[in-house]
């Protein structure tokens, strides 16, 4: 066992999510004391402790989730596609777009090696605590293994049996009678609110920016094979909607009961639509300062981009052929996800 | 009692008492994930009754430092005054009263309290390596860097024992960077 000033290094290690979060890397270690388990927060330049007492945690709950397969998925994809482009492509781009498969390659095995993702939490009488630190389910049950035996010390130990005969007597004694036992809720309704959901969003706007984003995929497809001035316009206005869409279901979504693959599938999407608008501006100003007797007039400069031809530019061929498949993916997952979430009673 | 529904950290569905600690994970019903349910005693246990705290004091026996009327049932471990069940806090395996509890976290003196520590020898070490990349702003932060280093060498750092490491490097990179500028301060003003 540990001494009194001692800690033992749990496994798994993880981001802790927040407001600053993207500015701010807030990461999460557990720590194993003497008396108590120790919630490490590290900024960098700062620590955050809390301390749960062995006597105190209740219970630890662990569940894996589809983060980890979804990433794989993304991955993949993304590597075939660089695979791909790399074949059809001419030199520079026979080396870029090699170099860019094997980083997005290692990512994929790294993944991979670290196995399934989870989601954890700890209760104890007075709070839940999300474990941001056991983010992948054999670190959590790794974890969970540990801190048994020095919890059953700490506690005194209860047979699996005697646990399951309590919980059933007391969710038998304290639910209505017409509900099923162990389908709802018995006497703390829910979760505190950082862990539950605090608005009853049921995906409308999301109902509008998948369609959107398989007609993204569309205009991209076409703007492969078709050079039309009607085409680039559509694609504009196709583009900026689906941008607002995004904008909208990202700020919905926030605190609803939604999970994380439809919520990182739409931030996913908003991102991947402004990165992509970027590009094809970039593409566009390029063309202009390539062609300066058109940089008058933005007609002009409309039809010179139009007149570009993917079969002979790599660079726009690899990102309307990516754009395509992405778009594609992404909308048709999130309407499968869409579906499975309104279906769901936290959807209903 | 306090019962608490155990529920699905994934999709927040309460899990039916028949997953609580099973051997390995188990299939949650409503979004199929594997969840393990480790559930323990202290999920049953009731919460503590006052009764003890109404015990009134007899004749010849210890009052309470804070209630007189009342039996006193352990000393502080800190400053020794009597307290009854209600004043009494166990602590880290000691029976503290709420002033010094309160003393103790004010003053940082109960490691145990502490829920936020600033870690300076990172700090040090950041302002004596991140600010290369600009090279001129080292002018400012190297001597940043030694005087964090040296002012806070004996300030507590992270709740997990760490080395002097970090502050070592900081001081010897900082060093070589303020001496570096040194010499070339010197250099231009024996030109001039």
């Amino acid at each position: 066992m540990t001494g009194k000033d001692s800690y033992i290094i749990l496994p798994g290690r993880g981001l802790k999510k927040g407001g600053t979060a993207l500015i701010v890397r807030t990461r999460a270690r557990l720590y194993m004391g003497a008396d108590h388990l120790l919630c490490l927060y590290n900024t960098g330049y700062t620590e955050d402790y809390k301390r749960f007492y062995y006597k105190d945690i209740q219970a630890i709950v662990a569940s894996g989730t589809s983060k980890g397969k979804t990433l794989n998925i993304v991955l993949g994809v993304l590597i075939a596609l660089h695979a791909l482009i790399s074949f059809l492509a001419g030199n520079p781009w026979n080396i870029i777009f090699p170099s860019i498969a094997v980083f997005f390659s290692l990512f994929l095995v790294i993944n991979i090696l670290l196995g399934p993702t989870s989601k954890s939490y700890l209760l104890t009488a007075v709070t839940t605590e999300e474990l941001p630190s056991l983010c992948r389910l054999k670190n959590a049950l790794k974890v969970i293994d540990l801190l048994r035996p020095v919890i059953e010390t700490a506690q005194g130990r209860l047979s699996t049996e005697d646990i399951r005969l309590k919980s059933a007597e007391i969710q038998m004694r304290e639910m209505p009678v017409s509900v099923p036992a162990g389908t709802r809720s018995i006497r703390r309704a829910a979760p505190s609110s950082s862990v539950g959901p605090v608005s009853n969003y049921s995906g409308i706007f999301h109902i509008v920016l998948f369609p959107l984003l398989v007609l993204c995929a569309a205009y991209s497809a076409v703007d492969i094979v078709m050079n039309h001035i009607a085409i680039t316009y559509a694609g504009i206005i196709i583009i900026s909607v689906t941008v607002i869409f995004a904008i909208l279901s990202a700020i919905k979504q926030h605190g609803s009961a939604m999970q994380g693959g439809l919520i990182g599938l739409t931030w996913s999407a908003l991102i991947y639509l402004l990165v992509h608008s970027l590009l094809l501006y970039g593409i566009y100003i390029f063309t202009g300062i390539m062609n300066p007797a058109s940089m008058g007039s933005q007609a002009k400069m409309l039809l010179l981009y139009t007149s570009l031809d993917p079969f002979g530019n790599p660079f726009l061929m690899g990102v309307q052929v990516l754009s395509a498949a992405y778009y594609f993916v992404s909308g048709i997952a999130g309407l499968v996800l869409l579906k499975k979430f309104r279906s769901s009673p936290r959807g209903a | 009692m306090n019962f608490f529904p155990i529920y699905c950290p994934n999709c927040r569905i309460p899990l039916p008492y028949q997953m609580y600690n099973t051997s390995g994970p188990a299939n949650c019903p409503s979004c199929k994930n594997p969840v393990k349910a480790e559930i323990f005693p202290a999920l049953f246990k009731e919460t503590q009754s006052s009764a003890g705290d109404e015990t009134m004091l007899l004749e010849n026996e210890p009052g309470c430092f804070f209630h007189p009327q009342k039996r006193a049932v352990v000393p502080c471990a800190l400053c020794g005054r009597f307290l009854c069940s209600l004043c009494d806090v166990e602590f880290g395996g000691r029976h503290v009263c709420p002033l010094c509890l309160a003393a103790g976290k004010k003053k940082k003196k109960i490691r145990d309290l502490e829920t936020h520590r600033v870690l300076y020898d990172d700090i040090a070490l950041a302002l004596a390596i991140v600010p290369v990349i600009f090279i001129w702003v080292t002018v400012i932060t190297a001597p940043m860097s030694l005087y964090v280093a040296i002012r806070h060498w004996k300030s507590p750092s992270s709740i997990i024992p760490r080395t002097k490491l970090r502050f070592v490097l900081a001081i010897l990179l900082s060093g070589v960077q303020t001496t570096g500028w040194l010499f070339l301060f010197g250099w231009l003003i024996s030109r001039a």
